[in-house]
């Protein structure tokens, strides 16, 4: 059985330490051996709960437990194992940015659940997208690297890419524009893999925001 | 469970990532819970509706109107039911993990609308009043107090997705113009003075597929400018 969130970190208020005690202790007195699952989803409510006071180390716990949960159910979806592990470290990048639409009195695991369907989802349509589109495309047909900023299309996007912040347009343009690994491109730009992946992330949102306004 | 099939498969970039979001983590102060937004999107709308029929002024046999025809009753009955449930469909939407909350409530906003369609049929079939009455000008100015009015849930619900976490925009603004002008089409019944069934029908029954028609466009770009979708 897990601590809970007992004495976990300084963050947590009394309300949580209490409810963990309680919920130990009710569960030990009531509750078989072998419920894990349900002793699981309550730690993790717990840690979210904890999170969204600010406790890091709760929130390094509970993305940790959670990963191997959110890989599984993105291997529903997602057929190609190599990809499997890009979209759970999209998956963990959702979780942050609306960890606030978590209410911290509802189950956790069904919002996590839905979020990495969510994302599941968007990955198998743009992989569908794509391959259309190479599909359509000849090799030959395909414009020079340099010529790519010619295009209507392109001269926006290198618009937008000039509004972004330094460090999220050098995530993008290593990434997306030479190609490179995530591990050549944190390399390259002297970061941690997890935070190039997360500069990127934050690039990729705020590219679409700045196309979308300039589309409509 | 599909957790149980997975197999640790990471190369460590994943435990980067988690350290980095955890040392960038600030605390985030929940969303309120849905059942007070709802209940505070009825409310702007309640404001509004007392506003606009105390301007409009409302129609002098308004108990009649509601109460004395079976059909009217369920019309609007339906058409209240409909946008209420269809603004609690499109704030779930928001939210991750409410899917079922957002499945019933579409339900049931299928039900009013049944039921608006089945009140239209009675008044129909038993020609409870005239056919005719008014014109074009008559009903693009009830359904223009229905988006008037309907507008203001419909932003209220635009700006609760922007600082929630939209997956299907789309959707989300066209139950969220249906359910604004069905809303606001109530307030158009309550001040209209017109009597016949081709104006009831065109003029407020219509109103929320007119909603969706007008609205979704701004409410979609009003969600892409402020919020955050996806």
């Amino acid at each position: 059985m897990g601590p809970m969130c007992v004495g976990l970190g300084p963050d947590l208020d009394r309300r949580d330490r209490v409810y963990s005690r309680d919920r130990i202790l009710e569960s030990e007195r009531q509750r078989p051996m072998g419920n894990e699952r349900e002793e699981r989803a309550e730690r993790w409510q717990c840690w979210m709960r904890a999170a969204q006071k600010g406790d890091a180390e709760a929130y390094q716990r509970l993305l940790t437990e959670l990963l191997p949960y959110v890989r599984g159910v993105v291997r529903g979806r997602v057929r190609d194992d190599a990809a499997v592990e890009d979209v759970a470290q999209d998956v963990l990048l959702r979780i942050h940015t609306a960890r606030h639409t978590y209410h911290p009195e509802r189950p956790l695991l069904p919002w996590v659940r839905t979020i990495a369907r969510n994302a599941s989802i968007d990955h198998s349509r743009r992989w569908a997208r794509e391959r259309g589109r190479q599909g359509e495309m000849e090799p030959d047909a395909l414009p020079a690297p340099e010529r790519l900023a010619e295009g209507p299309i392109s001269r926006g996007l290198v618009r937008a890419l000039d509004r972004l912040p330094e460090s999220q347009r050098e995530a993008v343009t290593l990434l997306k524009l030479e190609g490179l690994s995530v591990k050549e491109a944190a390399l390259r730009a002297g970061v941690s893999p997890g935070a190039l992946k997360l500069r990127a992330h934050r690039g990729y949102n705020a590219l679409r925001d700045l196309l979308g306004r300039e589309r409509s | 469970m599909n957790e149980d099939r997975s197999e640790p498969v990471d190369d460590g970039r994943s435990e980067d990532l988690i350290r980095e979001l955890a040392r960038e983590l600030e605390p985030v102060q929940p969303l309120p819970p849905l059942r007070f937004v709802v209940g505070g999107l009825l409310g702007l709308w309640a404001l509004v509706a007392a506003v606009g029929v105390a301007v409009l002024g409302s129609r002098p046999d308004l108990a009649q109107a509601w109460l004395g025809r079976g059909g009217v009753a369920f019309v609007f009955g339906g058409l209240g039911l409909a946008g209420v449930a269809g603004l609690a469909a499109s704030v779930a939407l928001g939210v991750p993990g409410r899917e079922r909350l957002v499945r019933l409530a579409l339900l049931a906003a299928g039900v009013g609308m049944v039921l608006a369609a089945g009140g239209g049929s009675l008044l129909f079939l038993e020609s409870a009043m005239p056919w005719n009455g008014g014109g074009f000008r008559a009903d693009l100015d009830c359904l223009a107090v229905a988006l008037v009015v309907g507008i203001f849930p419909g932003l209220g619900v635009v700006a609760f997705a922007g600082r929630a976490a939209a997956f299907r925009p789309v959707v989300l603004v066209v139950a969220a113009a249906a359910s604004a002008a069905a809303l606001g089409t109530i307030v158009a019944q309550a001040s209209c003075p017109m009597v016949n069934l081709r104006h009831l029908l065109m003029g407020h029954a219509l109103a929320p597929a007119v909603g969706v028609l007008v609205l979704s466009v701004p409410l979609l770009v009003a969600l892409r400018r402020i919020g955050r979708v996806g």
